[in-house]
C-alpha cells in the first residue's frame, strides 16, 4: 500500500486499461474510449449520463481541466454509439410507456471486414474481457474510438477472428446503406417531418431546443432552454431515466403545440440521426446551411473539419474511409485518403445538404 | 520390427516409466509410449500384418493398447469402433473384449491409468484407449480455453494440487462440449494433464505426463491458432503467479468466493411515482462449487418472492446470462427466501438463501439517488448533505420541507422523497436523527483510476483481479495522521492534505473479501480512532457461458438450458427471444458432421420473422421449417447442428445442438414410400441387442420385432409406426416412429382427427403399486422418447398418453364411475363438467370448494393451483411424517406437508414424467399416498381437465400449460 502522485496514479490506469504508458495517457481518446468500454462492461444496461459519470468520477482527480475532461467523455461516447461498440434502445425490462427511456447495451464481441485486409473490432464483454488471445490484441491499432486490427501475410485473420466468437457484421449491414436516404431538396424533408406532428404533447418539462438562429459554426452554443420561442425546432426531452428522447416541436411563445419523438421515418435509426438530419435540412432551408472544410495533409491525405454532429450512416463512412483526428476550431474532424475525398464531399452534399467552405 | 519385438520394447519402456512414476505416485499413459511418427507408422504396420494371418494374440498385447490409443487420439467426440474398423482390416467386433483386457493388464502392470467415471461404465471398452490418448484432439481447444478462462485463479496451491485443478475445470466445463464434459468429471485425470500442461518445470511436468507426450499434444494443440493462444496466455499467467516476483500476492492467501447478494432499486415511473426491482448478480461463481449446484441451478425454474409478473424465470437464467432485474409487488418479508424452487434443494443452496441471498429489507430502508435517476438500497442508514434519497418504509413517515410523498408499485409500503440541502441546520439533523439517519462527515473514499467493477457510492467496491486497485481518500478536516490497514498491510500518512484527495495504491490481492479501515489521530491525541472503512472485493471476470447476457441488446432463453439435438428436432425446445420492436430475425441452421467447422454438411436459411410480435410462433416456425425433407435427410449424418438467430446489425445469436452421447442411436430412412429402421451400436457391449415395440392402438403390449444387426438398410416400419425399444440388460434407447400421413388428403389438423383419429385400448391392470409404477414407466417411455415423422403426427403420443393418464387415474380411482366421467366429458367440447365435478366425491362441501376455485384460470400459475388444490380439499389429505435415522442414535422427524401431496396429484395428473426427478426420494412415499387417498387424484384430474377446458375454450385460445418447474 502506497500513497501516489497523480501522475503515478494516471499511469496506473492506463497500465490497467492494458495501454502503453509511453503512447498514451489518460487523457487520449484512445483511453477515454477505452474507460467508457470498461464502465460499460459493468454497468450496461444503463443510461449515458451513467456511463460519462462513472468515467469521469473515477478519473476526475487525475485530470486538469475537468470541465474538459467531461466534455471529451460524453464526445467520445456518442462516436462509440455511432461507431457500434455500444446499442442504444429502448429498455427492456418495462413496458410502461411513461417510462420508455432508451438506455445503452453492449454489443457482443464483433468484426466488420474491410476490403483492403483489415477488420473493425466492434462490442464489448461483459466485464471488460479481453476476447482475443494477447498476441492479437496487441496488435489492435487504436484510433480515437475506432480499433482496427490488420491481417499479417499468411494470415487468415476473417476466420480466425470467426474462430474467436466475434460475429462477423457485413460492411454494408454495419453502414446502414439500407438506411441512407434517397437524394431530396431539404424543403422537402421539412415538409415530411411536420407531417409526422401530434398535436396536445403537454408541457414538455426541461425541453431544449436548436435555435436555428446561432450560426451553424458552434453546434454546442445553438442548444437552448424553453423560452418563449416560436416556430420549427429540433428538441431533446430529457426523461426520468435514461437518455434524452429526441423530438421535434413546434411552439407558440413558447408554449409545445404539437410534437414527434424521433425516429419517425426509419424505425432502426437512433432518434438523434433523424434530427441532426432534420436540422441539416431546416438550416438549408433558411440559407444558412451547415459547412465542412477540407484541407491537403502531406502523404496524399486530406483532413475534414465538422461544426456540427452528423448521422450513424455517414460517420460510419468516414470511419470505414479514415480515422478521427485532433479537432482544431471544429467539433471532429476525419483524415481520409485524398483520392476518396471527391465521393466524400458529394456524399455530404447530396445526402446532409453540407456545403464546403473554403 | 515384428509385433513380438514392439511388445519387448514397450514392455521395457513402460517397466521404466513405471517405477519412474511410483516415487510420486502418479499414473501412466499408454500415450507416453515414446515413439515418433515413424515408429507409429511401423507399429501400425507390424499389427496389420498380424492380423492378415491371425486374430490378436495375447502374448503380444502392448501394441495393440498403443494402437488403440493412437486411435483414441483422433476420437472425433462420436464413433471410435468404426474408424477402428476401417484402419484395421481383419478386425471383428468378436475381438473388442481382447482391447479392454489388454488394457486391465496395462493398468495393473505398469501403474496405469483406470478409468472409472460415468463415460467408463457406459463405455466399458473405448473409454481405455480414449483416456489413455491423455488428450485426444478433440478436447483440446477446450481445455485451453478453460485454462485461459481460469488464469486469474491460479496461485501456487492450486497449480500443484492435481485435485483442485482438475475439479476447477469441471466446475467451468458448462459450454464446451457434451464429451468434454463429460471428460472433466474425471477430475484427477484432466488435473494432472492441466498441471503438466501449465507447468514450467520440465521435472515436475515429467513427474505427470512425460515430456514427450506432452511436446506432442503441445504441439498439436499449435496446429490450432486459438488454442495454442489460450494456452501461452494460460502458461504465461501460471509463471507469473508462481515466480517469486509475482505482483498477486499469495503468501497468507485468504482467497474465497465473494458473497453474493441481491440488492433493491427504485426507478422512477413519473416524477413521483417509482417502481421497486430486485436486482441479483450472476449466480455461476455458486454454480462452479458443485456439479450438484450447477445441475440443480441450470435446471430449475424458481419463482422470484415478490414478482410483479408471478411468472418463473427462465431456466439456466441464475447462471450465466449477467445480472437479472425483476420488478417486485411485494417486498419479501426477512424470513423467507427470495428464490422459490419447488424441488428439494441441494443443502448448500439452501444455506445460501439463508444466509447470504437475502434483501436485508428493514422496516425503513434508504435508497440513495444516483446520478441516472436510479435510487439504489444503501447498507447503512448514513446520508450526505446535498444529495437525494428515497426513504421505502412499511410505517409512515412525517411530510416537511426534506420529505415529500412519492408513491410505489409495492403493497404495503410508503415512500418519501428525502432531499438534503448542502447545508443541514440542527433542526433537520435533529429531525433526521429521529428516522434513524445519520450524517456523514469527515472522509469520503472513492475508487481512482479506471472504472471500478462496482461501487455503492458508500462502503462496497469491486476490483477486478491482476489489476491495480487505487482509491482516493478525501478529507474534510485537518489531523495529525492517517493510518490505514488493508488485510495485513498497514500505511500511516502524517499531516494529510486536505484541499487534494490522497491517491492510495492498494497491493494487488488475490481473489478474496478484504476490508480496508482508516483511523484518524487528531491533533493532541495519542491514540487512533476508527474514522471509516469500505468492504474491497476483489474478483475475477466472468467467464460468459451463453451466447448472450443481460447486458445485450438481443437475449435469447432455451429451455432445456443446453438442450440436445434430439431435442430440437423432436420440438422440445423452447425459445424465448428478447429483443428491440421490429426486429426482423433471419434463422439459419448449419448440420455438421463433426464438432469441426469444415465438415459443414448443409447451411440453410429456415425462415425469416419480425420479433417480438412472432415470438409466440418462434417454435412452432422453427419445428415446422425443421421437417423439410433435405434437412431431415441430412440430420441423420449430422453429429451437431448451431441454429443462428440473425438480425441484422444487432448481430447473430448462435445456438448449438450436439447429440447425445448415447451407446445406442436409432437411425430413420425412407426409401421411396417405406420407412427403414437401423440400429447404430457404438456400445461396447457384446450382448446381443433385443428389439421390442407397442402399437399406437394397443400402447402397453409389447410385440417382439426380430431384429439383424447386419441389414444395411435396417428392418421396414409399417405405416402405422409406433414405439420401438432397443435395449439389452446394460443399455436402452426408444424412438417413436410416427405413423405414415396421406399428404392429398390432409387439410387440418380437426381434419385428420376426424377422420384418422384413434382410440387406444389398454389392457386390465390390478390396483397395485407395481401396476401403478408400471403404468407410469410405460408413460415416461411414451413421453420421453424422441419421435420421427412428420411433425402433424405428433398429435398421436397426445393421445396415447392421454389414454394411458386416464389408466393411471382409473386404476387409483378404483371404480368405474371416474373413467365414465372422464369419457364423457372430454368426448363433448360442450359437455358441462357436472358429472364430472360429482364423480371428484361424494361430499358436498368439497365439491362446492373445487367448484368455487376457478375465476380465471388462465392467469394462475401451476403453483397457485397447488394451494387451490389444498384449500378445497381440507383435511381430506393429512400431511405425512417420516422418521429418518440420522448418524448414532439421534433421529428427527420429517414433515411431508399436504402442500406437496397436492403437487404430487396435480404433476401426477398433467406431467407425470415430471414425477421422478423432482419427487427424488419421495417418490414412492407420493404412490402409497395417491393409493391410499383417490380423492386428491381425482380432484387434481378434475382441476387439470377443467383449465384445459376453460382455457383452450378461451377467446385467445390460449391452451393453458402446466408450468411444472
Amino acid at each position: 500500500m502506497k500513497v501516489l502522485s497523480a501522475v503515478e496514479a494516471r499511469k496506473i490506469s492506463v497500465e490497467n486499461l492494458r495501454f502503453e504508458v509511453d503512447l498514451y495517457d489518460l487523457e487520449t481518446p484512445e483511453t477515454i474510449a477505452a474507460s467508457i468500454r470498461r464502465a460499460a462492461s459493468f454497468l450496461c444496461p444503463c443510461s449515458s449520463a451513467q456511463l460519462v459519470q462513472s468515467v469521469f468520477r473515477a478519473q476526475k482527480f487525475l485530470v486538469e481541466d475537468v470541465d474538459t475532461f467531461k466534455e471529451s467523455i460524453t464526445d467520445i461516447l456518442e462516436s462509440a454509439i455511432a461507431y457500434g461498440d455500444l446499442i442504444e434502445q429502448s429498455d427492456a425490462i418495462t413496458n410502461t410507456s411513461d417510462a420508455r427511456g432508451r438506455i445503452l447495451y453492449l454489443r457482443p464481441p464483433s468484426f466488420v471486414w474491410r476490403d483492403g485486409g483489415s477488420a473493425l473490432l466492434l462490442g464489448v464483454a461483459p466485464d471488460d474481457v479481453s476476447i482475443l488471445p494477447l498476441e492479437l490484441e496487441r496488435r489492435i491499432d487504436y484510433c480515437n474510438h475506432i480499433r482496427r486490427l490488420r491481417q499479417n501475410n499468411g494470415e487468415n485473420l476473417r476466420e480466425d477472428l470467426k474462430k474467436f466468437k466475434l460475429t462477423e457484421i457485413l460492411i454494408d449491414v454495419w453502414n446502414r446503406k439500407s438506411s441512407i436516404p434517397a437524394t431530396e431538396a431539404p424543403a422537402a424533408h421539412v415538409e415530411k417531418i411536420k407531417i409526422f406532428l401530434k398535436g396536445n404533447p403537454g408541457s414538455l418539462e426541461n425541453l431544449e431546443v436548436i435555435n436555428p438562429q446561432e450560426g451553424v459554426r458552434y453546434y454546442k452554443r445553438r442548444w437552448e432552454l424553453l423560452k418563449n420561442q416560436t416556430g420549427f425546432f429540433v428538441a431533446r426531452r430529457p426523461q426520468l431515466y435514461g437518455n434524452n428522447l429526441w423530438c421535434c416541436v413546434e411552439l407558440e411563445n413558447g408554449r409545445p403545440m404539437k410534437m414527434v419523438d424521433f425516429p419517425v421515418i426509419d424505425k432502426h435509426l437512433l432518434g438523434r440521426d433523424e434530427a441532426w438530419r432534420l436540422q441539416m435540412a431546416i438550416d438549408a432551408n433558411q440559407g444558412k446551411v451547415q459547412v465542412f472544410t477540407t484541407e491537403e495533409l502531406s502523404d496524399s491525405y486530406s483532413r475534414i473539419k465538422f461544426h456540427s454532429p452528423i448521422p450513424t450512416w455517414a460517420q460510419r463512412r468516414l470511419d470505414n474511409l479514415g480515422e478521427p483526428v485532433v479537432k482544431n476550431d471544429c467539433l471532429f474532424s476525419y483524415k481520409l485518403p485524398s483520392q476518396d475525398l471527391p465521393q466524400e464531399i458529394k456524399f455530404l452534399e447530396e445526402k446532409l445538404w453540407l456545403v464546403r467552405e473554403t | 520390427m515384428r509385433l513380438r519385438e514392439w511388445h519387448d520394447s514397450l514392455d521395457s519402456h513402460f517397466a521404466g516409466l513405471c517405477k519412474q512414476r511410483a516415487k510420486d505416485n502418479c499414473p501412466v499413459f499408454v500415450f507416453e509410449h515414446g515413439l515418433n511418427s515413424g515408429e507409429r507408422e511401423g507399429l501400425k504396420l507390424a499389427v496389420h500384418e498380424h492380423l492378415e494371418t491371425s486374430t490378436p494374440d495375447a502374448r503380444y498385447w502392448l501394441p495393440w493398447i498403443v494402437y488403440a490409443t493412437e486411435i483414441g487420439y483422433e476420437f472425433d467426440g462420436h464413433n471410435f469402433w468404426s474408424p477402428f474398423q476401417e484402419k484395421t482390416s481383419n478386425w471383428t467386433n468378436y475381438d473388442r473384449p481382447f482391447i479392454r483386457d489388454s488394457f486391465k493388464k496395462f493398468v495393473k502392470s505398469f501403474g496405469g491409468f483406470e478409468p472409472s467415471d460415468i463415460w467408463a461404465n457406459k463405455f466399458n471398452i473405448i473409454c481405455y484407449p480414449i483416456t489413455h490418448a491423455i488428450l485426444p484432439r478433440d478436447l483440446q481447444s477446450h481445455l485451453a480455453r478453460i485454462l485461459r478462462d481460469l488464469r486469474f485463479q491460479f496461485k501456487p496451491s492450486l497449480l500443484q494440487s492435481t485435485e483442485q485443478l482438475g475439479a476447477k475445470i469441471l466446475s467451468r466445463s458448462d459450454g464446451t462440449s457434451k464429451r468434454f464434459q463429460l471428460f472433466s468429471q474425471n477430475i484427477e485425470l484432466t488435473g494432472s494433464i492441466a498441471r503438466g500442461l501449465l507447468s514450467h518445470d520440465e521435472e515436475e511436468s515429467g513427474n505427470i505426463i512425460s515430456p514427450s507426450a506432452l511436446e506432442r499434444i503441445v504441439g498439436d494443440l499449435r496446429q490450432q491458432r486459438d488454442a495454442a493462444s489460450w494456452l501461452d496466455e494460460a502458461r504465461t499467467f501460471a509463471r507469473n503467479r508462481t515466480s517469486k516476483t509475482a505482483r498477486v500476492r499469495t503468501e497468507g492467501d485468504k482467497s474465497q468466493r465473494i458473497k453474493l447478494e441481491p440488492r433493491l432499486m427504485l426507478r422512477p415511473v413519473t416524477a413521483t411515482n417509482w417502481d421497486l426491482f430486485v436486482e441479483f448478480p450472476d449466480l455461476q461463481p455458486l454454480a462452479e462449487q458443485s456439479n450438484e449446484l450447477s445441475e440443480f441451478l441450470t435446471s430449475s425454474r424458481p419463482l422470484l418472492n415478490g414478482s410483479f409478473y408471478d411468472k418463473r424465470l427462465a431456466r439456466g437464467s441464475l447462471v450465466s446470462y449477467g445480472v437479472i432485474r425483476e420488478k417486485l409487488k411485494t417486498l419479501p418479508d426477512e424470513t423467507q427466501d427470495l428464490l422459490v424452487f419447488r424441488r428439494e434443494k441441494p443443502s448448500a443452496l439452501d444455506k445460501f438463501l439463508k444466509d447470504e441471498f437475502r434483501l436485508r429489507a428493514q422496516h425503513t430502508n434508504l435508497f440513495k439517488v444516483h446520478s441516472d435517476g436510479l435510487a439504489y438500497k444503501q447498507k447503512s442508514l448514513s446520508v450526505c448533505p446535498g444529495n437525494r434519497y428515497l426513504i421505502l418504509s412499511r410505517n409512515t413517515v412525517p411530510i416537511n420541507s426534506l420529505v415529500a410523498k412519492q408513491t410505489v408499485s409495492c403493497d404495503d409500503l410508503h415512500l418519501y422523497l428525502l432531499s438534503l440541502p448542502k447545508t443541514i441546520s440542527s433542526k433537520e439533523e435533529s429531525f433526521l436523527s429521529a428516522l434513524g439517519f445519520k450524517i456523514k462527515l469527515g472522509i469520503d473514499m472513492t475508487p481512482v483510476g479506471t472504472p471500478p467493477a462496482a461501487w455503492d457510492e458508500e462502503t462496497y467496491i469491486e476490483f477486478l483481479a491482476d489489476e491495480d486497485p487505487c482509491l482516493a481518500i478525501s478529507l474534510d478536516h485537518e489531523v495529525e495522521s492517517l493510518r490505514l490497514e488493508y488485510g495485513d498491510e498497514k500505511l500511516e500518512i502524517s499531516s494529510p492534505a486536505v484541499v487534494n484527495p490522497i491517491l492510495i495504491n492498494l497491493p494487488q490481492f488475490p481473489i478474496g473479501s478484504y476490508k480496508l479501515a482508516v483511523s484518524e489521530k487528531s491533533y493532541n491525541q495519542n491514540r487512533y480512532e476508527i474514522l471509516a472503512s469500505v468492504e474491497i472485493n476483489i474478483r475475477e471476470p466472468r467467464s460468459q457461458q451463453s451466447a448472450t447476457t443481460t447486458q445485450n441488446v438481443l437475449l435469447l432463453f432455451t429451455d432445456p438450458y443446453r438442450p440436445a439435438f434430439e431435442q430440437l428436432f423432436a420440438g422440445e425446445v423452447k425459445f424465448d427471444f428478447w429483443t428491440p420492436p421490429d426486429t426482423i430475425v433471419d434463422v439459419y441452421l448449419t448440420l455438421f458432421r463433426k464438432r469441426d467447422d469444415d465438415n459443414q454438411l448443409l447451411k440453410k436459411k429456415l425462415f425469416s420473422c419480425s420479433l417480438p410480435d412472432d415470438v409466440s410462433k418462434l417454435n412452432a416456425n422453427i419445428l415446422d421449417a425443421l421437417q423439410d425433407s433435405q434437412i431431415l435427410g441430412k440430420s441423420e449424418d449430422a453429429y451437431s447442428c448451431l441454429l443462428e438467430f440473425e438480425a441484422g446489425e444487432l448481430g447473430t445469436v448462435p445456438v448449438n445442438f450436439e447429440r447425445e452421447l448415447l451407446p445406442l442411436k436409432w437411425n430413420v430412412k425412407a426409401d421411396k414410400n417405406q420407412v427403414f429402421l437401423r440400429l447404430s451400436d457404438y456400445s461396447d457391449s457384446a450382448e446381443k441387442i433385443s428389439v421390442v415395440k407397442y402399437d399406437f392402438l394397443t400402447p402397453d403390449q409389447k410385440i417382439i420385432v426380430p431384429y439383424d444387426e447386419t441389414h444395411e438398410l435396417g428392418f421396414p416400419i409399417p405405416s402405422s409406426g409406433g414405439l420401438y425399444i432397443a435395449e439389452n440388460s446394460q443399455i436402452k434407447q426408444a424412438i417413436i416412429v410416427l405413423r405414415q400421413l396421406e399428404r392429398s388428403s390432409f387439410r387440418s389438423f380437426a381434419d385428420l382427427r376426424q377422420e384418422d383419429g384413434f382410440t387406444p385400448k389398454f389392457l386390465k391392470y390390478k390396483r397395485t403399486a407395481a401396476s401403478l409404477l408400471e403404468l407410469l414407466g410405460l408413460y415416461i417411455t411414451w413421453a420421453a422418447s424422441v419421435s420421427a415423422g412428420s411433425v402433424i403426427r405428433k398429435t398421436d403420443i397426445n393421445v396415447v398418453l392421454n389414454g394411458l393418464l386416464l389408466e393411471i387415474v382409473s386404476l387409483v380411482d378404483d371404480g368405474f364411475i371416474w373413467r365414465k366421467a372422464e369419457v364423457l366429458f372430454c368426448a363433448d367440447k360442450n359437455k358441462d363438467s357436472l358429472y364430472l365435478h360429482k364423480a371428484v366425491s361424494s361430499k358436498p362441501s368439497l365439491t362446492a370448494k373445487l367448484a368455487g376455485i376457478f375465476a380465471e384460470p388462465r392467469f394462475l400459475s401451476a403453483d397457485v393451483w397447488v394451494d387451490n388444490l389444498v384449500f378445497a380439499l381440507g383435511d381430506e389429505v393429512p400431511e405425512e411424517r417420516t422418521k429418518i435415522q440420522k448418524v448414532g442414535r439421534m433421529s428427527h422427524i420429517k414433515v411431508t406437508s399436504r402442500n406437496w401431496f397436492a403437487e404430487f396429484a396435480l404433476r401426477l395428473c398433467s406431467h407425470p414424467e415430471t414425477l421422478q426427478t423432482w419427487a427424488d426420494k419421495r417418490y414412492e412415499l407420493g404412490l402409497a399416498k395417491m393409493l391410499a387417498h383417490p380423492t386428491l387424484v381425482r380432484a387434481a384430474r378434475y382441476i387439470i381437465l377443467t383449465t384445459n377446458r376453460k382455457t383452450s375454450n378461451g377467446d385467445r385460445n390460449l391452451p393453458y400449460t402446466w408450468d411444472w418447474e
